[in-house]
């Protein structure tokens, strides 16, 4: 009891975390919206960011919709851990199979999932592609590049107990490809929640594109934000996200807020989105776009008062004061409308024109500007050139045909709600003509480079003795190694929340974590690139004086591996506390107890109704 | 923060008065540290935006949205091309900001997503006043997308709060809060519906929301029975400048997803089909004739549609009239039809010509000096 209630005080200072960012400015990102922000919340998990994500990724996503990326259910301990694909059902609601891992989920459903999701990062920002860091966690914590939320709360919904992560979360959290299959788990999860609580898009063949119209839907939410026929949303905006494309219809006028999820997710398998920095391919030619306006006389590009675009940055074009003069005027996004007013100048190897807009007149590289053109057709085919994933082509609802649009009306919505989505809201099927990924398939050995023959080694002093005072305390080294191949995923469990483990350098208490094999390359910076063969975690053991009163303390700390040969080494430490703020428990470290825990933390959050 | 329950009990009235008067001495007694503090002694003006100093008029109110900012800007009906930018509002990639603005011209009401995720983003309102830039957050754990409504004296602001992304719908919470983020409380909470849209105030001063359930859409008043407006999905509501009427668009679905134009009578029972036969999307009210319009497509020949007078190909979808009515907004689609509607541009039409606001992609309202 005293352990939970020291998860609960730990909770309630991400509570206050939460209160004390809710009383500060407005800002670009804000904590308070969710009781679930970093660094204060959520599990502390290292994972690993594959350095060839755009080809590893893909790898990985083929062999989950398959069911060939992750064994099958295998235990840890005296837990049970699985991930692996469960399968879909098929057939239409009057004749459903039951589910079967030999129906896959069309590859591209789930690249765009992911990329909507995650932009295809399973690691935090901070950690360049080939690192090893934080795992992606966002406000809402969802971890990893499917941003699984479900079964990885704190306070239920699969933790061995609050503060303690299950050796599945751990695994969902620290190892890429068991985070690519649990979201694949989940997506199909959605899938099969039709006939009985979900209405089925066309003939529930899970091989068609569109038939995964409900379960994307789902994915996000079954809410009625994302029906298409929502009022805030412009029913003229088109059948889907342009996904960043600045060829595709939309590209400057509409965001991908602007969309419901189902449409952001299919506007990105028909406009697949290209590898982090790498400009767009032209569009193909008779695709219904304007052809590029011929070269003006004299050879240049443009001329005077011709309107131009600009294309391909990514992050924004610079317009600067001179010819490749510092510090830019203004940065102007992608698909900004720019106005010549002279040029062309050549500096630092690049050709410059004298652009306006607006107020602003100054100079733009030649390379982000193009001719304006006129809207594609929504239906043109893709220049699939150095795209993520080959473009798809598949039809969005047909909501000119009586038949499809009935499945949207408010009744047939809100029957499906009131119900609980009980009877699996029959009014809402709408028919559809299938189209199927061209995806090639994956060899499926080629999960053995992602699983390896991982073994892990736990190095340290396994009988600790530490010191604490008011405000600091002592450590003991702890080192985790992979002497296998690939990743060898680790989870961190303390018998008392004043035990902290993490690295040496951060504050970060650490859940879980991953060793890297020597068959796998650690990026520590980009450019120029600097990589070593292999990682280890190096961790110290700690503790939080805070949570202690004067006197002798023990608590245990055990590692495990997830993956591999068993190992599981405990760490007994005992620390001398000559003061602090703690609670009363002198023997167990207990701290004070908290009268009613649970209504506090629910009434200072705002909207939350689940740690889910 | 602008959490507070619909049975929150008010401060007594005598509460209220020796609070304000606290705060008053308080302000007196610290005015000159926070002058000094500020580098602002001597002067009593604070930084202004270049709109504090242009010529008085009728000012179009702009958002272009810049990846993870809004640029917010005005301009001249008459002069298109010179836009002054007010402020710069951070928010989440992928997510252009909703508002309107204040009834006496001089604030931007602002629904930016600045929290949640993409997948479920959570927004914030924000206050900016025109003159000096100055952003007011005034609450939090807003549900994006939605337009907030001004009080008529431009004091408070409605708007709704909702679960996001939640699997299951909860209950919509319908709140007020003071432009400043003060007092914030709940208005009225919704359950089983499926939206809550606060769309004007009518003749007699009441807030006027359109709700959507699984009946269709209704107007609902405090105090005042609800009328019914359609059996199915409705869409641009907007209460007319005396109060009386609600035009909006229905969309229909027996024959394909269609939009037709409507008006309702808040002081009777009766809606109006404005046009039985024709598709419109788009509504505005033209405050010095108090009446409707609609952008209906171009093959429609509907006698209300006053503003598809034409000169260019494509159609137009009314957004707002400037205050004096001499000027309306609307989105210029370049295409043929609904089903084909090609790009948008932003218009202004005036004096029976029309302008085109470049890289403009979001009319907020009209601004006024």
């Amino acid at each position: 009891m005293g352990l939970k209630i020291e998860r609960i005080i730990l909770a309630l200072a991400i509570s206050a975390f939460a209160l004390a960012a809710a009383l500060a400015g407005p800002g670009s990102a804000r904590a308070d919206h969710y009781a679930c922000h970093p660094p204060a919340a959520g599990w502390g998990f290292d994972t690993y960011e594959y350095e060839d994500y755009v080809g590893k990724y893909n790898t990985a996503i083929d062999l989950a919709v398959r069911g060939w990326a992750v064994p099958g259910a295998y235990a840890v301990g005296d837990e049970t851990v699985n991930v692996s694909y469960q399968g879909v059902e098929t057939g239409s609601r009057a004749a459903r199979t039951v589910a079967s891992p030999a129906n896959g989920i069309p590859p591209t459903v789930y690249k765009a999932i992911a990329h909507i999701e995650a932009d295809w990062s399973n690691a935090a920002s901070q950690v360049p592609y080939g690192g090893v860091g934080p795992t992606l966690l966002s406000m809402d914590c969802g971890y990893g590049i499917g941003q699984i939320t479900s079964g990885m709360g704190h306070l239920g919904g699969g933790a061995l107990e609050p503060g303690v992560a299950a050796a599945r979360q751990a695994v969902i959290g620290t190892h890429p490809l068991f985070n690519i299959a649990e979201g694949v788990r989940i997506l199909a999860d959605k899938w099969n929640s039709a006939p009985n609580y979900r209405p089925i898009a066309g003939v529930g063949d899970p091989a068609a594109i569109e038939d995964w119209y409900y379960a994307i839907w789902s994915y996000n939410g079954f809410a009625f934000v994302n029906h298409p026929l929502n009022p805030t949303k412009d029913p003229l905006r088109g059948s889907v996200w342009n996904c960043g494309d600045p060829h595709a219809p939309g590209y400057g006028v509409f965001n991908r807020g602007d969309y419901t999820y189902v449409e952001d997710v299919y506007g990105c398998v028909r406009f697949p989105p290209m590898p982090k920095g790498v400009p767009y391919p032209p569009p193909l030619a008779g695709n219904g776009t304007a052809p590029p306006l011929p070269p003006n006389p004299g050879g240049a590009k443009f001329a005077a008062g011709d309107e131009v675009v600009v294309f391909g940055t990514g992050s924004g074009l610079n317009i600067r004061p001179v010819p490749a003069g510092d510090p830019p005027l203004t940065v102007v996004p992608d698909g900004t409308h720019l106005t010549i007013l002279g040029g062309p100048q050549t500096a630092n190897g690049l050709t410059w024109w004298n652009v306006q807009l607006g107020a602003i007149s100054g100079w733009a590289a030649e390379q982000y500007l193009s001719a304006p053109q006129a809207e594609p057709a929504p239906d043109a085919p893709v220049n699939p050139a150095g795209r993520m994933w080959p473009p798809q082509a598949f039809s969005m609802p047909n909501l000119a045909s009586p038949e499809v649009a009935s499945a949207f009306t408010v009744a047939a919505f809100s029957t499906c709600e009131d119900a609980g989505f009980a009877g699996g809201c029959p009014l809402m099927d709408f028919p559809t003509t299938p189209h199927y990924d061209s995806s090639l398939p994956p060899n499926p050995s080629d999960a053995a480079y992602f699983l390896g023959a991982p073994v892990l080694q736990i190095v340290g002093e396994t009988n600790v003795k530490l010191s604490a005072g008011a405000t600091s305390a002592s450590s003991s080294p702890l080192t985790i190694k992979n002497l296998g191949s690939a990743l060898a995923p680790f989870r961190i469990r303390t018998s008392a929340g004043w035990l902290v483990v993490k690295h040496p350098v951060e504050s970060r208490r650490l859940d879980g974590g991953i060793a890297i094999g020597a068959n796998y390359q650690v990026v520590d910076q980009k450019s120029p690139r600097i990589a070593t063969a292999g990682r280890d975690s190096s961790l110290i053991i700690t503790v939080d004086p805070t949570y202690l009163t004067a006197g002798t303390h023990t608590g245990t700390v055990t590692i495990d591996s997830l993956l591999g040969p068993a190992t599981k080494t405990v760490f007994t430490v005992t620390v001398v506390s000559t003061g602090g703020s703690g609670g009363t428990g002198a023997g167990s470290g207990s701290p004070s107890p908290v009268p009613q825990p649970t209504p506090y933390y629910r009434a200072i959050v705002p909207n939350l109704t689940a740690d889910q | 923060m602008a959490v507070s329950s619909r049975h929150m009990t008010r401060h007594h009235d005598y509460s209220r008065l020796f609070i304000a008067l606290g705060v008053i001495a308080g302000v007196m007694a610290l005015a000159p540290i926070v002058a000094a503090i500020a580098g602002l002694s001597g002067t009593g003006v604070g930084p202004r935006t270049a709109f504090a100093s242009a010529p008085s008029g009728e000012y179009v109110v702009f958002g272009r949205n810049e990846g993870a900012v809004d640029v917010i800007s005005v301009a001249r009906p008459e002069d298109p091309g010179a836009l002054t930018e007010i402020t710069r509002v951070p928010h989440i990639d992928g997510f252009t900001s909703t508002g309107a603005v204040s009834p006496d011209g001089r604030r931007l009401a602002l629904i930016s997503v600045d929290g949640g995720t993409a997948s479920h983003p959570v927004a914030s309102l924000n206050v900016i006043d025109m003159e000096t830039g100055r952003i007011t957050r005034a609450a939090g754990n807003v549900t994006p997308g939605q337009v907030p409504l001004w009080s008529p004296d431009g004091d408070d602001l409605v708007f709704t709060r909702m679960p996001s992304g939640n699997e299951v719908q909860g209950p919509i919470h319908l709140l007020r809060v003071s432009r400043n983020g003060d007092d914030a409380r709940t208005l009225d909470e919704f359950a089983n519906v499926l939206g809550v849209y606060p769309s004007g105030y009518d003749y007699e001063g009441r807030l006027v929301t359109v709700v959507l359930d699984g009946a269709g859409s209704a107007v609902d008043r405090e105090g005042v029975e609800r009328i019914a407006l359609s059996s199915s999905l409705t869409r641009d509501w907007k209460v007319s400048p005396d109060g009386r009427q609600i035009a909006f668009v229905e969309v229909q679905t027996t024959s394909g997803v269609a939009y037709f134009a409507r008006t309702a009578r808040l002081d009777g029972r009766n809606v109006e089909a404005l046009s039985a036969a024709v598709s419109a999307l788009g509504t505005a009210w033209d405050p010095a004739t108090n009446s409707a319009s609609f952008g209906v497509e171009p093959a429609g020949a509907d006698p209300t549609g006053r503003i598809q007078s034409l000169t260019a190909p494509g159609f137009d979808v009314p957004l707002g009239y400037s205050a004096s009515g001499k000027a309306l907004i609307v989105n210029h689609w370049s295409g043929a039809s609904f089903a084909e509607p090609g790009r948008p541009q932003l218009q202004v039409l005036a004096g029976g010509g029309r302008e085109t606001y470049e890289d403009q992609t979001r009319f907020y309202g009209w601004a006024s000096r």
